[in-house]
C-alpha cells in the first residue's frame, strides 16, 4: 500500500509533464521534444530570482511566465514556419531548442546540483511509514487540477472546438473563420505554462540540473503514449500508472534500473494489447 | 458587387493565374469552368483570402479585400464551400454548425438562432444533429457543408465542386437549394467539372485554360457553343 501511495505521488510529476506534452500534440500534431527544457528554463529563472531575494511564490509565477513566453517564441519562430512544410523538421527543431536551452542553462547557471524550495509552504504527515511532504501533495494536486481543467476546457468550450478544427483541416478551419496560427500559439502557451509548473514543482521535490527535466520528459512521453497521445485524461492516468509501476518494482527489488526497465515493459505490453493507448481516440 | 482586377497568383515559383479579370453582380450565379489545373479553385481561394494574389486587386462592394485573411473575408459574408470534404469528420453535426458560426464571436444567442433556422431548412440534418459528421453519407456530408455556409447568411457563396462524387439525384436536390438561396438574393460563384450542370443554373460563365480566361459570356449563349467547349477542354486535356 505504501508503495502504491508513493507511486501515485511520484507519478504525478510524470502526469503533469505528460498532460502538457499531450496538449501541444493535440493542438499542433507536433512532438515537442523541448517541452521539458522549456519548463526547466522557467525553473532556472525562478531559482535565479529566488536566490536574489525574490519571494518563492513570485519566483514561481515568474518562472511559469518565462516558460510560457519561451513556448510562444518557439511556436512563432520555428514551429509555425516548419509545420506545414515538414512536420518532421519541426519536431527535429524542438530537439535543437532543448539542447540550446540546456546549454544556455549550463553556461549561465553552472552544472552543480540545485534545489528549489516548495512554493506553497512546507508541511508533512505520515501514512504508515511513508512521510508525505507538501511538495509531493502539491504536485499531485496540480497534476490532477491541470488535467481536469484542460480536459474540460478542450471538451466543453469554443476554444476546444477551435483546436480540434485547426488540427483536423487547416484550410477548412480558416474558411470557418478560425485563426489557426493564433489557436496553435495559444495551445503552445498553455503547454509552456504547464511545463513551467511541472519543472518547478518537480524541483521542489528533487534536486535539478540542466536536462534533468528532459529526463523526466522521457517518462512523461511514455505516459502520453500509454494514455493514447491525444487524451489529457489518458496522459494523467498513464503518468500515475508509471509512477506506481516504478514504486512497486523498487519496493520488491534492489536491482539497479529494474524500475526503468519495468516501465518500458509495461508500455510495450500495453501497446501490443491496445496499440491506440489506454484512452486512444478519446478527445478529452 | 465583386470584381477581380488583373489578378496574378503563384504557388511557389509557378504562376497559376494570369491577369484574371472577373465580375460577379448582385444576385448572379457565375460559373467558372475548365479542366483540372485551369485555376478555378485558386480563383475561389483568392476571393476567400486563403491565397493572396501577387498582383492585381479583389474589390468587394467598392472596398479592396486583397490581402485580408479568411476570417475577415468571412465577416463580409463571403463564404467558400470547399471542394471534396467540407466537414470536420470527427465532430458532430451540431459542432460543425457551431464552428461555422465562429465569426459571431461571443454572440451565442445569434449562433443558436442561426443553427435552429438552418436545421429547419435541412430537416434531415436536424434528425442527426448529435451524429458524428464522418459517419454521414457523402450526400449528407455535402448537405452539411452547404448548411454550414448558411449559418453566416452569405451574400456571396463560393462553391467548389458541388457534384463531386455524388449521385445525380442528390446533386439535383442540392442544386434546388442553391437556386432557392439565389432567389433570396445570394450571389453564387460555382466551380464544377460538369459543364452542363453548371451552365444549367448559371447566368454567366467564364472558361479558364491554364490560369487564363479564354472567354466569357451569358450561360444561355455558351450552352449551345459546343465548338468553344471542345476547344477549351481539348486544349486543357492536351496540356
Amino acid at each position: 500500500m505504501t508503495a502504491i501511495i508513493n507511486g501515485v505521488l511520484s507519478g504525478s510529476a510524470y502526469a503533469l509533464i505528460a498532460v502538457g506534452f499531450v496538449m501541444i500534440y493535440k493542438g499542433s500534431r507536433i512532438f515537442n521534444l523541448a517541452h521539458g527544457e522549456i519548463g526547466a528554463f522557467g525553473l532556472f529563472i525562478a531559482w535565479y530570482l529566488h536566490n536574489h531575494k525574490v519571494p518563492v511564490l513570485i519566483a514561481f509565477v515568474a518562472g511559469v511566465v518565462v516558460a510560457t513566453l519561451v513556448a510562444i517564441i518557439v511556436e512563432r519562430t520555428l514551429v509555425r514556419r516548419l509545420v506545414d512544410r515538414s512536420p518532421l523538421a519541426a519536431v527535429a527543431s524542438t530537439l535543437g531548442v532543448a539542447f540550446v536551452l540546456a546549454y544556455y542553462e549550463f553556461l549561465q547557471f553552472g552544472v552543480n546540483i540545485k534545489t528549489f524550495p516548495p512554493p506553497f509552504g512546507t508541511f508533512s504527515f505520515n501514512i504508515g511509514n511513508l512521510t508525505v511532504t507538501s511538495s509531493r501533495i502539491m504536485l499531485l494536486v496540480f497534476a490532477a487540477a491541470t488535467a481536469a481543467g484542460l480536459a474540460v476546457f478542450l471538451k466543453r468550450t469554443k476554444f476546444g472546438l477551435e483546436v480540434t478544427a485547426a488540427v483536423s483541416d487547416k484550410t477548412l478551419a480558416r474558411l470557418s473563420g478560425i485563426r489557426v496560427n493564433r489557436t496553435r500559439m495559444f495551445v503552445w502557451a498553455l503547454g509552456g505554462a504547464t511545463s513551467g509548473i511541472a519543472a518547478i514543482l518537480i524541483a521542489s521535490v528533487n534536486t535539478f540540473t540542466p536536462l534533468s527535466t528532459t529526463l523526466v520528459l522521457i517518462r512523461g512521453l511514455t505516459a502520453a503514449l500509454l494514455g493514447g497521445l491525444t487524451s489529457i485524461t489518458g496522459a494523467f492516468v498513464g503518468g500515475i500508472a508509471i509512477g506506481v509501476v516504478e514504486a512497486l518494482v523498487t519496493a520488491h527489488t534492489t536491482v539497479q534500473g529494474a524500475d526503468y526497465t519495468a516501465v518500458f515493459v509495461v508500455l510495450l505490453v500495453a501497446l501490443l494489447l491496445r496499440p491506440q493507448g489506454i484512452f486512444g481516440g478519446s478527445e478529452a | 458587387m465583386l470584381r477581380l482586377d488583373n489578378v496574378h497568383a503563384f504557388y511557389g515559383p509557378v504562376q497559376v493565374l494570369f491577369s484574371i479579370d472577373l465580375e460577379v453582380n448582385d444576385g448572379e450565379i457565375v460559373a467558372l469552368l475548365g479542366t483540372n489545373g485551369a485555376g478555378k479553385t485558386t480563383i475561389l481561394r483568392v476571393i476567400s483570402g486563403v491565397k493572396h494574389p501577387a498582383l492585381g486587386d479583389v474589390v468587394w462592394n467598392g472596398e479592396s479585400i486583397k490581402g485580408l485573411r479568411p476570417p475577415d473575408v468571412l465577416r463580409r459574408r463571403i463564404v467558400q464551400m470547399p471542394g471534396g470534404r467540407g466537414v470536420f469528420p470527427g465532430m458532430s453535426v451540431q459542432e460543425n454548425l457551431e464552428v461555422a458560426g465562429f465569426s459571431f464571436g461571443r454572440d451565442s444567442e445569434r449562433l443558436r438562432r442561426r443553427i435552429e433556422a438552418v436545421l429547419e431548412f435541412f430537416p434531415l440534418l436536424a434528425d442527426r444533429r448529435r451524429q458524428v459528421a464522418g459517419s454521414l453519407s457523402g450526400g449528407q456530408q455535402q448537405m452539411l457543408t452547404l448548411a454550414k455556409s448558411f449559418i453566416v447568411e452569405p451574400k456571396l457563396l463560393l462553391i467548389d465542386e458541388l457534384s463531386l462524387g455524388l449521385a445525380p439525384k442528390i446533386v439535383e436536390e442540392l442544386l434546388e437549394i442553391i437556386i432557392r438561396l439565389n432567389r433570396d438574393g445570394v450571389a453564387v460563384v460555382l466551380v464544377d467539372q460538369h459543364v452542363d450542370l453548371a451552365l444549367s443554373i448559371a447566368n454567366r460563365a467564364y472558361f479558364l485554360e491554364r490560369g487564363e480566361i479564354r472567354f466569357s459570356g451569358p450561360a444561355k449563349k455558351l450552352r449551345g457553343r459546343d465548338d468553344l467547349l471542345r476547344s477549351v477542354f481539348l486544349a486543357g486535356a492536351r496540356a
